[in-house]
């Protein structure tokens, strides 16, 4: 990720791939930009270097954060709309 | 459900608040079904009923961040400081990557304020779409990604932090 503005890259400038990493990252560039900026990726290490880490950091999050669902709130939930639903229609 | 809990949980910071805020949900969710718009997107209409309710319910009770000290910090925080790191010789900052616990990876997540929070867990957890969160949040597409960037900016200056107190930085 060095911040030149890529004399031995080329376009997009690494300054640019810099400033779209999360967008790409976030699956949110449109193909053509997408393109390019995998173009810049293949040829750049540092860039790369920089996406793979922050793609690393988003994984952890993702898989850090999954909470598997409490034995007994399925069931709680579904009394709780059982119940709402009789009086609702007392 | 499994998905909404795994929002609550990181929202609440706890098992019994996550438990009554996806009950909460699904009862908010059920009253105003006939608001729900079919043939739209369902999961996101429900993740807007666990935020709005999270807001409403809970959120006398949160402690304030004060998001403008997180305005000051540097874009790529931890990388950035990786890389000055390795400069001096020592091992590549995805090495120091792997050393973080699963526990250290959530208590960073559960610190962010919770505007960014909301949407760093929508976005990396949940997968939802820009164009999905700024719906759920009810804000412009612009502020999503605003609120993603400041979120994982100060995400990663949390991580560094746990390194630093372990000696690692």
């Amino acid at each position: 990720m060095s911040q030149e503005s890529g004399s031995d890259c080329a376009e997009p400038t690494c300054l640019e791939a810099v400033e779209e990493l999360y967008v790409f990252l976030d699956g949110e560039l449109d193909d053509e930009r997408r393109t390019l900026i995998q173009g810049h990726l293949d040829e750049c290490a540092p860039c790369l270097s920089a996406y793979s880490f922050h793609d690393e950091i988003k994984r952890a999050v993702s898989s850090g954060c999954q909470s598997e669902l409490p034995e007994g709130l399925r069931d709680k939930v579904l009394a709780a709309l059982e119940s709402f639903s009789a009086e609702s229609t007392d | 459900m499994a998905s909404l809990f795994s929002t609550a949980r990181r929202l609440t910071g706890n098992q019994a608040d996550a438990e009554d805020l996806v009950q909460e949900t699904y009862l908010r969710a059920f009253r105003s079904y006939a608001s729900f718009t079919a043939g739209t997107n369902l999961r996101a209409w429900l993740f807007r009923i666990l935020t709005n309710t999270h807001i409403n319910r809970f959120r006398a009770k949160q402690r304030r961040v004060d998001e403008t000290e997180l305005d000051d910090l540097e874009d790529f925080y931890l990388y950035k400081r990786l890389q000055d790191r390795r400069n001096f010789g020592q091992s590549a900052e995805d090495e120091l990557l792997q050393t973080f616990s699963e526990a250290e990876v959530v208590a960073a997540v559960e610190s962010l304020p919770e505007n960014y929070r909301m949407a760093v867990l929508l976005a990396d957890v949940e997968g939802f779409a820009y164009k999905e969160i700024a719906e759920i949040l009810d804000i412009p597409i612009g502020t999503v990604m605003s609120r993603l960037h400041r979120g994982r900016k100060a995400l990663q200056k949390e991580l560094y932090d746990f390194a630093a107190s372990r000696g690692l930085v």
